[in-house]
Formats: structure tokens, C-alpha cells, sequence
């Protein structure tokens, strides 16, 4: 579940900063859907990609943790009247939360190469 | 959010467009309690917006269904994710009160020293009032226990009281007499030691509650030589165990064994005792007079009783009333009695101590959290700013009223806990000082904690609402432009509270003079002997005359003599006491003693008339009586030398006057006197020695002794040390008060001290501008101190009086006592002032010596 997410130094050494996979996924699913993520778009990616639940209170769990942590800013659109008045909160991914994700990847690539051609089947 | 007007306006125009429903009102309320605020309005928006999708598509149905699923789904989410936001503000309240305690240390300091010594003088008062108040109250039924007093102060009753009063009154159950036996050298085998051993009826043990450990408290004082003895005792003798059977011999003499083995008597027991033997043994061997032991006119058991259960104090009073009535004892002799657990303060006279005590800790405490409040309100005036851009950036009144009430509770936490720890630190110390055994368990169980602990907590409360709703009610643009300043608004207030804390101080200050000026009174006043160069020595054995001669031929001993009680006071009395000419009815009651040749001599009592009593002459040994000045007046005769004296139905002649001198503790006054001369039963040796020259005489004293009584270890004591110690108590009480009084200005000082500098702190600028106008230091430090000055000056009007009246009211206790001078007030003010000054000053100072420049620079 736990990745490692490497912020910048100034003197371009890394230190180690955990994300969850859960801040992974959410984070990916923001970048992929460009300018309208919001929550429900966020929710139905995930939903339709994961193939698991993701409750609203379960989005917005990480949605406010990755903004904690800088690494998602977000800007409040119009109020809209099938929302019942409320506006929509759009999300994207910073400088620091796009470094994030390209180390993630970065690890996810360096602990699974070679792995690829091995099968991967339990024995 | 949810309910506000605009809002509603707007689901009005929803529904009127848009045939679609909304979530049901409650699924919204729930939301809304549980998301946390800065997601509430977009998760609602979600939920709307994925709801009116689903009745789209699927209809009302399923929507309901989906809503409260998601909804239940969501839940455990959306608390935790509140609790963690929550958690995250509640991080950042604490990091802002950590800096406000850093950045203002010498606040922080004075206000949380202030509260912590506050709290720890008013627990440790606190306890020593409850010990003070546990005496005696360990026994079974301790309520149904009473002592029984005579009207003439002294402790004695008349030895067969109690077994009258048991006999005469059935309510009472059981009773019982407690008397000191004159012999205390006990020895087992080559064990030699003093002890301190009392007479009892063997109803003892069904009045009061000393738990056996072995032994039947039923019959252990049943026979003459038996003995009931205590714990360390027991193992002091006995270190082998059983100690039940075995023998104890007292004064090298009579064989008692050991029936019963009892725990150490508690602390806070008025009866002190390491030994127990039945009262019968007294009175078969330990007669002060053969014939009359049992006679209405000896007197020096105390007297207890145990009533049986619904009896009352009125009701046993009564009951002695009609005892008295009916003639079974003198008519007009007052008896009454004192339940036991009320014995300790009455014997000690103890209870004005506890009143005021009581009330200066509460004082005290009252001062420490006037103090904090004070000075938190002060001190938030500084932090308007701040809470400005709090409500810039959407703090509610609610986050920075829970904020400020938050961060003074924290300080009073911190203050408690130090109060604790310094408890736990000063607590040895103060048994020390004032001679007592407190314990932290003096704490338990009972409301003192949580009342402390209360109080501390409103305390906080109070402190942190002031500025918690002051604050937080102002507009933040006035504020933060600049607009804002703090106004007077309670500085009256302030102002008389400061006054009162003075007021306090001045009282005890008062008060320590006073108690100390008294103490030194007394311990020089001539109490009509010598006090000095006079060794007492304890006799044991019947060879006094022997000893006496031997004593003498050392030529650094100047004179040797002896009385049956001992100097520097005694209780014994007499009411069996006649003289020619005295009114047939009244019940007269001397003071006595039986003393040897040459007493008043040895003493340096002065001789107003007639002769002292004189070896040669014969009949001076049997029927001459000498007495002091009150006695003459006692007897309103007018040729008191040759008058006929009948004392103990021995009828005899008046020889001499005495000066008055002392023989009780000054706070009683001189009491009638008659001496008579009984060398049998010298008990005290008193032994004058030549100016300087007590080592070696008390060498020669110590080899004498070694020589006639070798059975005996030697017991003596120097008759200033003894007459020093009777005013110990009043000695710890003058500590106790001089300690309250240096805390009580300490915290004062600490109020003033915080209100000054902050009172400096608001006029910087005015200060700047003075100087820049060209105004000297001094008249600055003036300007400054002035208000503060007459401030204690009305407090010092206040005390006066006060401390006056109580002052008063505490010499009353003294027979002899001094005057209360003006001297002390002013003295007493003027500390105050100096002090007072002092502290404002250094503010004051530090404000006038601050450059203009920078004060002015920011305008």
C-alpha cells in the first residue's frame, strides 16, 4: 500500500516522504482527467478503473490530505443548480504533486524491472 | 450554510424549475454535522449532484437508496477526516500558546509562580487544618467519646469521677480515668528505658479504639501487675516476638506482665502514652497522699466517657447537671463535657489558629487567582492583532473563545502540576518546621482535590473568558488597521483587587510582629524566679536527703532543693482547703504543691512578708504553709502571716507571702498558691549552679547520681529549656504566619508588578512623547509609580484597623502580654511600601529609560 514519494532538496538529494497508495491513485486520477476534476468525475474514474468502492467520504479523506500536503491546489467554480446551489471544487496537481507522481513511478519501475518477464504467478 | 436565507431562496428555484427532487432535509443535516467545514459545501454539491443523476436515470427509489448507503458508507471517513482537521487546529492553538508562554516569559512566569505558590500554600494549610481536625477522631464512635472538664481550665478531674458519673448516669456506657504514673524507668533484663507510662480503668479499651495485636482488651488491665504496652515497645523489649506473658519491672521494684500489645498510638491521638497499667496499681502504689486517693479532693485523672448510642452532648451535660444537683459532688462545681474529637483543639487551643489560618489560605489562593486573571487580561490586550487575522481568515467566535479559554486552562494545568510537584519537594520540610507528621494521604478521600482543583479550573475559566469574548467581538478591520486600543475597561476592578491582596499582606505582617514582639515578651519577662543556672533533676528511689547533701558539698552548686511537681508549671490544685474567716459557701480551689526546705531560696523567689520555711524550726515540716500574693488576696484576710490554713484536713499556720511568680504558661494568670513541706515526695531536685559553671557541675551532678542510684539512669533538664519549650507552638505559629506573610506580599508583588508594567507598557508612547518633550527620568518614574503608591497607601488605611482587631483578639489568649504600639502598623505599612515601590519602580525605570526613538517610530 505504501510508496515512497522523494521531494527536492535544494542540493538535488531526495528525502524519503511516504504517500499512500490511495494518495497515488488519487493523484494519478487528478492528472489524468486534466481540468475537471472534481469530486464526482474523480469518484467515477476511480470507480470505473479500480474496480473497488470508493466512497465520497473516502475521496475526500485523501482529496484533503494531498492539498495538505501541497501537493493538489483547488479552485472553487460557479454554483450550479443540480448541485443544489453548492459549487464544484476543481482539483489539480502541483509542481511538488507532479514530482510526487514521477517518483512513484520512478520507484514503481526500478522495484518491478526484470520482474516483468518472470511470470509473476504464486508457487 | 445549510440554513441560510439566500440558500434557501435558491432550493425554492431549484424545485420550481427542475421537477427533480433533493435529498431528504435530514440525510443534509447529517452531512452537514458530520463533514468537516471547508469540504461541507462541495461533498453536499457531490451528493446532490450523483442523487438527482440517479432519479434520472433510475428513479426516486433508488436514489433514497443509494443516498443513505453512500451516506453510511462515507461515515467512518468523513469523521476521521474531521477529527484530523480538528486535531490540526487544535496543533496550532497549542503551538500559539507554547509561543505566547515564550515570547512573554517574564508574564508567563509571574502568573503561573504566582498560582503554583498560591496553591501550594493553601494545601498545605489545607492538610495541616485536617490533621489538626483528625485528632482523636480514629476511635470507634469517636461521637459517643466525651471528656469531662472542671470549670478551672486544667485537664485534672477529680480521681473518682468518672466511676461516679458511670455509676450515677445510665446513659453512660462505659467510663473511664487516664492518669500519668510518676514512675517511668521500666527494665527487662539489662534493658534500662524512660517511658512513658499511664493509668487507666480497665474500661479503657471499650472507649477508645487502640487496635490489639495480640492480647484480649477485655481483661488485659484486670490484674494489678498487669501491663498493656505498645508496639515498639514490644519490640524494643521483646525483640524476639511474643511479648505477651513476659515481665517488665518498673523502677527496679514491682514485676507487671506483659497481658496485651497494642498499635503505636497514632499522631493525632491527645493521648500519648507507650505503656498502659490499670488504674488500681496507681492507687495501691503511686499515692501522692496515703488516705485520701479517693477523695472528692484529690484531682488528676482526666475523665472520659462513652455514652450509649442517641445520647447527645446536651443530653449528657444535662445528665451532669442533675449529677451536680443532687448533691453526689459539690453543688456549685461546674462539670462539663467536650466531645473528644473537639479535645485536641480545645487542650491545644488551637481553634482561632484554624479559623484564621483557614482564612488567610483562602486569601492566599483568592490572591493567586486574582492575580492570574488579572494578568491574563492584561496580557491578551497584546494579542488583538492576532486574533484579527484569525477572524480574517474565518475563525468563528466559538474557535477563539475555545482558543483563549483553551490556552488559560493550559497554563493552569501547567501551574497545578507544579503545584503538586513543589508539594511533594516542600512537605518534609514543613513537618520539619513545624514539628508535624503530614502525609499526602491527607489528600484523599476527601473534597479538598477536587474543590482545589475546581477553583484552578475556574480560575482558567474566568482568566480566559474575559478576553475570549472581549476579543473576539471586535470587528477585525478596526483592529487590524490600527483603530484598536485597549480601554480601561476593567481597570478599576483591577485596581481594588490589587488593594485587597495589599490589604492581605499588611494583616499578616501585622500579624507576625505582633506574634513575635509577644513571643519575646514572654520568654523575657520576669517570671519571678530564676530561670537560668537551675538544673532539674528527676528523683528516683527515696533518697533524697542523702542526694541533697551529697550535691551540696560541691562548692559549684549553690543551692539544692525539690518539690513534688516539677517547675517551670504544674496543674496540681486542691479544693479541700479551709481557713479561718472563709465564707462557709464558697468553693475555693488553690494551686499546691509539696516542696522541700530552701525551694524559694534555690529559685530566687522573693519573701514580701513574714519568713520561708526553715529547716531548724520544728513545726514547719508538718503545719506551716507558705502562699503568694494572689493567695492573699484569694483569702481577703487582712494580717495573712500566723493565719490558720487547713489544707488536706492538716491544719496549720500561714508563715510567709511569696512574690507572685509563674507557675503556669503566661497565657493563664497566677493562680492562688500554698506550699507545704513534704521532703518525701521531692520528685523534681532543682539544683542551682555558680554562673559559668555548669559543665563541671553537671559532671559532679552526673557521678553523684551514678554512685547513689546505679539502677538508674540519670534524667534531668535545664529549667530555661524547658520554660522555652511551653512556647514552641507559639513560636511555629509565628514561623507558620511570617511564611504566609512573605508568600502573601510575594504574590502581591507579583500582581503589582504584572499590572505596572503593563500599565507602563500602554503609556509608551505618552512616556515617549513626555521625554521628547523634555521630561527628567524621575518625574517619569513618578509619574509612574504614583497611582500604584497610593494604592498600597489606602490598602495600609484598610489594615490597620484589622490587623488591629485581630491582633487584639489573639493577645486576649495571654494573660500577660504586650501592648499593641503604633510602631508596628507603621513599620508593618512601611515594609509594605518599600516593597511595593520596589517593584513598580524596576518597571517604571525600565519604561522611562527607553528611547523616544523607538517607541515613536512606529506612529
Amino acid at each position: 500500500m505504501i510508496c515512497f514519494v522523494i521531494q527536492k532538496k535544494s542540493n538535488k538529494e531526495y528525502t524519503v516522504k511516504w504517500i499512500s497508495r490511495k494518495e497515488e491513485l488519487m493523484l494519478l486520477t487528478v492528472w489524468r482527467l486534466k481540468g475537471n476534476a472534481y469530486g464526482v468525475t474523480i469518484r467515477d474514474y476511480l470507480l470505473k478503473n479500480t474496480q473497488k468502492h470508493w466512497s465520497i467520504g473516502a475521496i475526500y479523506d485523501v482529496l484533503d490530505r494531498l492539498a495538505q500536503k501541497r501537493f493538489l491546489s483547488s479552485i472553487d467554480g460557479d454554483p450550479l443548480p443540480e448541485r443544489g446551489g453548492r459549487s464544484k471544487k476543481y482539483y489539480r496537481v502541483t509542481r511538488s504533486g507532479f514530482e510526487a507522481l514521477r517518483e512513484v513511478q520512478h520507484i514503481h519501475n526500478v522495484m518491478w524491472s526484470g520482474l516483468s518477464g518472470i511470470t509473476l504467478e504464486y508457487k | 450554510m445549510l440554513c441560510g436565507p439566500d440558500y434557501q431562496e435558491l432550493l425554492l428555484n431549484i424545485n420550481k424549475k427542475d421537477k427533480t427532487g433533493n435529498p431528504p432535509k435530514i440525510a443534509l443535516w447529517l452531512l452537514n454535522l458530520v463533514v468537516q467545514e471547508s469540504d461541507r459545501r462541495f461533498v453536499i454539491g457531490d451528493f446532490f449532484e450523483i442523487y438527482r443523476s440517479i432519479e434520472k436515470r433510475e428513479g426516486f427509489r433508488k436514489a433514497y437508496f443509494w443516498l443513505w448507503i453512500e451516506i453510511l458508507r462515507s461515515l467512518p471517513d468523513f469523521v476521521s477526516n474531521t477529527i484530523y482537521w480538528r486535531f490540526a487546529m487544535v496543533k496550532n492553538y497549542i503551538k500559539i500558546a507554547v509561543r505566547n508562554i515564550l515570547k512573554q516569559k517574564g508574564y508567563s512566569f509571574i502568573n503561573i509562580a504566582g498560582l503554583t505558590i498560591g496553591l501550594v500554600c493553601c494545601l498545605l494549610i489545607t492538610m495541616w487544618i485536617l490533621d489538626e481536625l483528625s485528632y482523636d477522631t480514629f476511635h470507634d464512635d469517636s461521637e459517643l467519646v466525651f471528656n469531662i472538664l472542671v470549670s478551672e481550665g486544667s485537664e485534672g478531674t477529680p480521681n473518682i469521677l468518672a466511676p461516679a458519673l458511670a455509676e450515677q448516669i445510665p446513659e453512660i456506657e462505659y467510663a473511664t480515668r487516664y492518669d500519668w504514673l510518676n514512675t517511668s524507668l521500666v527494665t527487662s533484663g539489662s534493658d534500662t528505658s524512660f517511658e512513658r507510662i499511664t493509668a487507666v480503668d480497665p474500661s479503657f479499651f471499650d472507649v477508645f479504639t487502640f487496635p490489639f495485636i495480640s492480647g484480649d482488651p477485655k481483661t488485659a488491665l484486670n490484674d494489678i501487675s498487669s501491663i498493656v504496652i505498645a508496639e515498639d515497645v514490644a519490640e524494643r523489649f521483646f525483640p524476639d516476638g511474643n511479648a505477651i506473658g513476659q515481665f517488665l519491672t518498673f523502677d527496679n521494684d514491682k514485676e507487671m506482665q506483659v497481658t496485651g500489645v497494642i498499635e503505636n498510638v497514632p499522631h493525632n491521638s491527645t493521648l500519648q502514652f507507650d505503656m498502659l497499667v490499670p488504674f488500681e496499681y496507681k492507687v495501691q502504689f503511686h499515692r501522692e497522699r496515703d488516705e485520701d486517693y479517693a477523695s472528692w479532693g484529690w484531682w488528676s485523672a482526666s475523665s472520659y466517657v462513652k455514652v450509649r448510642e442517641g445520647c447527645t452532648l446536651e443530653t449528657l451535660n444535662d445528665k451532669i447537671h442533675d449529677f451536680l444537683r443532687n448533691g453526689a459532688y459539690k453543688k456549685d462545681r461546674d462539670l462539663w463535657a467536650i466531645p473528644v474529637t473537639d479535645m485536641h483543639a480545645v487542650y491545644s487551643n488551637i481553634k482561632t489558629y484554624i479559623y484564621s489560618f483557614s482564612i488567610v489560605a483562602a486569601i492566599v489562593l483568592f490572591m493567586a487567582c486574582i492575580n492570574f486573571i488579572n494578568l491574563s487580561i492584561a496580557r491578551s490586550a497584546n494579542r488583538a492583532k492576532e486574533t484579527g487575522i484569525r477572524k480574517v481568515v474565518g475563525a468563528s467566535r466559538v474557535n477563539l473563545i475555545g482558543q483563549f479559554l483553551g490556552e488559560s486552562l493550559f497554563l493552569i494545568l501547567i501551574g497545578l502540576l507544579l503545584a503538586f510537584g513543589l508539594l511533594d519537594l516542600l512537605l518534609p520540610i514543613f513537618n520539619e518546621k513545624m514539628g508535624l507528621q503530614l502525609s499526602m494521604n491527607l489528600l484523599l478521600g476527601n473534597s479538598v482535590l477536587p474543590t482545589l482543583i475546581g477553583l484552578s479550573l475556574l480560575t482558567g475559566i474566568l482568566a480566559g473568558l474575559y478576553p475570549a469574548f472581549y476579543l473576539s467581538a471586535f470587528q477585525p478591520i478596526a483592529v487590524l488597521k490600527g483603530d484598536f486600543k485597549s480601554g480601561p475597561g476593567g481597570s478599576r476592578l483591577r485596581k481594588s483587587l490589587l488593594v485587597i491582596q495589599f490589604v492581605a499582606s499588611v494583616v499578616l505582617i501585622i500579624g507576625t510582629i505582633t506574634i513575635f514582639t509577644q513571643l519575646d515578651y514572654i520568654r523575657s519577662k520576669d517570671v519571678g524566679y530564676y530561670k537560668d543556672q537551675v538544673v532539674h533533676v528527676y528523683m528516683e528511689g527515696d533518697q533524697y536527703n542523702n542526694f541533697r547533701n551529697e550535691l551540696l558539698r560541691n562548692h559549684n552548686i549553690l543551692s539544692v532543693s525539690g518539690s513534688a511537681a516539677g517547675m517551670p508549671y504544674w496543674r496540681w490544685s486542691t479544693s479541700s482547703v479551709d481557713w479561718t474567716g472563709k465564707d462557709p459557701n464558697f468553693d475555693a480551689n488553690v494551686a499546691m504543691n509539696m516542696v522541700d526546705f530552701g525551694f524559694t531560696e534555690t529559685y530566687g523567689i522573693e519573701i514580701l512578708q513574714g519568713r520561708p520555711f526553715d529547716r531548724n524550726i520544728v513545726s514547719d515540716s508538718v503545719s506551716a504553709y507558705l502562699v503568694n500574693e494572689e493567695m492573699v488576696k484569694y483569702m481577703g484576710l487582712e494580717t495573712v502571716v500566723g493565719a490558720e490554713l487547713t489544707i488536706w484536713d492538716n491544719p496549720g499556720q500561714i508563715i510567709g507571702v511569696m512574690r507572685n511568680f509563674h507557675f503556669r504558661p503566661l497565657t493563664s494568670p497566677i493562680r492562688p498558691l500554698a506550699f507545704v513541706i513534704n521532703q518525701e515526695k521531692v520528685g523534681t531536685v532543682a539544683i542551682r549552679i555558680a554562673a559559668g559553671e555548669i559543665p563541671s557541675a553537671m559532671e559532679y551532678i552526673k557521678e553523684t547520681w551514678q554512685k547513689m542510684f546505679p539502677a538508674f539512669p540519670i534524667s534531668y533538664a535545664f529549667l530555661d529549656e524547658q520554660f522555652d519549650r511551653q512556647y514552641n507552638r507559639i513560636e511555629r505559629i509565628g514561623n507558620l504566619a511570617s511564611g504566609f506573610a512573605l508568600l502573601a506580599i510575594f504574590i502581591a508583588c507579583l500582581g503589582l508588578f504584572g499590572l505596572s508594567s503593563f500599565t507602563a507598557q500602554q503609556r509608551t508612547k505618552e512616556i515617549g512623547i513626555r521625554k521628547v518633550l523634555g521630561a527628567s527620568m524621575i518625574s517619569i518614574v513618578r509619574l509612574l509609580s504614583k497611582e500604584f503608591v497610593i494604592m498600597v497607601i489606602i490598602a495600609n488605611l484598610i489594615a490597620w484597623p484589622i490587623g488591629w482587631y485581630l491582633m487584639k483578639e489573639w493577645l486576649n489568649e495571654f494573660a500577660y502580654r504586650i501592648e499593641l504600639g503604633f510602631g508596628i502598623f507603621v513599620i508593618a505599612g512601611i515594609s509594605a511600601l518599600v516593597i511595593a515601590i520596589a517593584t513598580v519602580s524596576y518597571q517604571a525605570l525600565v519604561a522611562a529609560m527607553t528611547s523616544p526613538v523607538k517607541t515613536l517610530k512606529s506612529e
